[in-house]
């Protein structure tokens, strides 16, 4: 407990910081919003279009509003998990400040694991939170339906932050490849672009034909962004819910480990290359 | 004429420098690719449970997706620059340089910057349109291809022409940047039919930011599904004028330009 709160009194700036970076382009930021919030709508259109040109009410066990709930939490939940920190490590390794960094009695995964948390609490405050008022909101007076209970909210709650963890030890890995190559732009629109699809940011897994859904299942890119908006739809309770959520832990082990291997090789890597 | 020798010359030295990092190219490359793969993946999962989209095929839908990516890539191509002018050129001063040559400043500015990514776009663009025609069984004449080709001129006016007026902004709000990121956003609606939007949304993209002009409109000409008049012929006429009002606005912008420092 002690650790913990040392911890927080050494790394808390780190977030601090990141909030405050982020804050001084609070115009352009609010745009950037403005334009996922489009390209949401864009989805939502297509979704009503594709519902209303369908012979069944439901599509791979979706109804439609389902489906809307679907797109606008799947949003909110990639916002939050979201983290840049493989940029990041990219871009100090490139400009050679990685080297102070390392030299200075913090912990560098620590270190960015704040920075990636001060972004999200940004995120929750200034587009998540707002966005899902407003979602509730609508939902309720236009359509009647109230919001999920507090337990699966809880538990939504709870997967989320597991998403988060996965997402930064996964980003965290992705950017030790920039110790190795520079080039690692390309690497990054690839990366996003198999994680938009197969973590079901794009269209629910449910869609995905069989086999694929069963491969899927011993990946990590379920535990994401899917497993949380699922939980929220209430599509997993009791057991099916405790089991994903496991899943998602397990995960977590897993990158966890598998950072510390990387980490160690490219550090000593670093040293080599520094003569 | 002596623009073009000029425009080829820029060109030259661009591909020099950039070939001194091909493989981050390619791997840019790459990472396109699959991000437009996975949207063709999600249109066929979908068309997988539902036999049309408000009247229009698997493959008619894949022809807009693939049409829409033409006028793009070739504005892409041509005129990246215009990005460079909406943050920090204005800010930094590095615009003066523009205007102490002895040659037409837009052209200066377009040309300074050639961006081979853009070639993501056309080879997209070119596969999606053969695939979808072979698999709708329509086979295009040369007038055909040579009225695709306006079509996609006329296209990339109107893309450039609203990088363009978004960027000019900048000369009286020294940053545009996150406002372009925004218009140009709204070109991803004019990648399917118009008719699944609601009407406000209609209006603004084909009237107000009209990307629809620069894709769906020109492309259901050629599966059949829109007249002439309505399609290319309007199309013409939005690019005009879309191009005047934004080279005006770049001419005002010009004038209350006054450089950084003092």
């Amino acid at each position: 407990m002690k650790t913990v709160s040392k911890w927080f009194r050494l790394y808390l700036p780190f977030a601090k910081s990141e909030i405050q970076a982020v804050m001084n382009y609070r115009i352009s930021f609010f745009l950037f919003i403005l334009a996922g919030i489009m390209y949401i709508f864009i989805t939502y259109y297509l979704w009503k279009a594709i519902f209303h040109s369908s012979p069944n009410a439901t599509l791979a066990g979706f109804s439609l509003q389902d489906m809307i709930i679907y797109i606008f939490i799947s949003e909110i939940t990639s916002r939050l998990t979201f983290s840049n920190i493989d940029a990041m490590i990219g871009t100090e390794v490139v400009e050679g400040s990685i080297a102070i960094n390392l030299i200075r009695p913090i912990n560098y995964q620590i270190r960015l694991f704040f920075s990636a948390l001060g972004r999200s609490i940004y995120q929750i405050i200034t587009s998540a939170l707002p966005i899902w008022i407003g979602l509730v909101a609508i939902r309720f007076f236009i359509v009647g339906q109230m919001p999920p209970n507090l337990q699966t909210l809880l538990l939504y709650v709870v997967s989320t932050f597991l998403s988060f963890l996965i997402m930064f030890l996964f980003n965290f890995a992705f950017g030790m490849i920039s110790f190795y190559t520079s080039y690692i732009w390309g690497l990054r629109m690839s990366k996003m672009a198999v994680l938009r699809f197969f973590s079901g940011s794009l269209i629910p897994i449910a869609f995905f034909p069989i086999w694929l859904q069963d491969i899927l299942k011993f990946l990590p890119f379920n535990s994401m962004n899917y497993t949380p908006v699922m939980i929220y739809l209430n599509k997993y309770s009791g057991m099916d819910a405790f089991h994903a959520i496991s899943t998602q832990i397990l995960w977590i082990v897993v990158f966890f480990a598998l950072t510390h291997w990387v980490w160690n090789k490219a550090v000593n890597r670093l040293t080599i290359l520094g003569g | 004429m002596k623009y073009f020798r000029l425009y080829r010359k820029f060109i030259i030295q661009y591909v020099k420098s950039l070939m001194q990092n091909k493989l981050d190219f390619f791997l840019g490359l790459f990472g396109f690719f699959m991000m437009q793969a996975s949207g063709i993946a999600f249109l066929f999962l979908v068309f997988e449970k539902i036999p049309n989209l408000n009247g229009w095929s698997f493959d008619e839908i894949v022809f807009i997706y693939g049409f829409a990516q033409l006028p793009r890539g070739i504005d892409h191509l041509f005129t990246d620059n215009i990005w460079l002018l909406s943050s920090p050129m204005i800010v930094r001063g590095n615009f003066d340089r523009y205007l102490i040559r002895p040659i037409n400043p837009l052209f200066h500015l377009i040309a300074d910057r050639f961006q081979p990514d853009a070639l993501g776009e056309l080879i997209v663009g070119c596969s999606l349109i053969t695939i979808s025609l072979s698999r709708l069984h329509l086979s295009l004449g040369l007038i055909d291809i040579m009225l695709m080709l306006f079509a996609v001129l006329c296209g990339s006016v109107i893309y450039t022409s609203i990088k363009l007026f978004f960027a000019s902004l900048a000369f009286w709000i020294k940053d545009s940047f996150s406002i372009m990121h925004l218009t140009y956003m709204t070109s991803e609606f004019a990648k399917y039919p118009l008719s699944i939007y609601s009407k406000p949304i209609q209006i603004a993209i084909s009237f107000i930011i009209p990307f629809a002009f620069a894709a769906f409109f020109p492309a259901s000409y050629f599966v059949n599904k829109a007249n002439f008049i309505e399609s290319i012929g309007t199309g013409l006429i939005v690019a005009i004028v879309s191009f005047c009002i934004a080279y005006f606005t770049w001419l005002q912008g010009i004038k209350v330009y006054e450089s950084a420092g003092n």
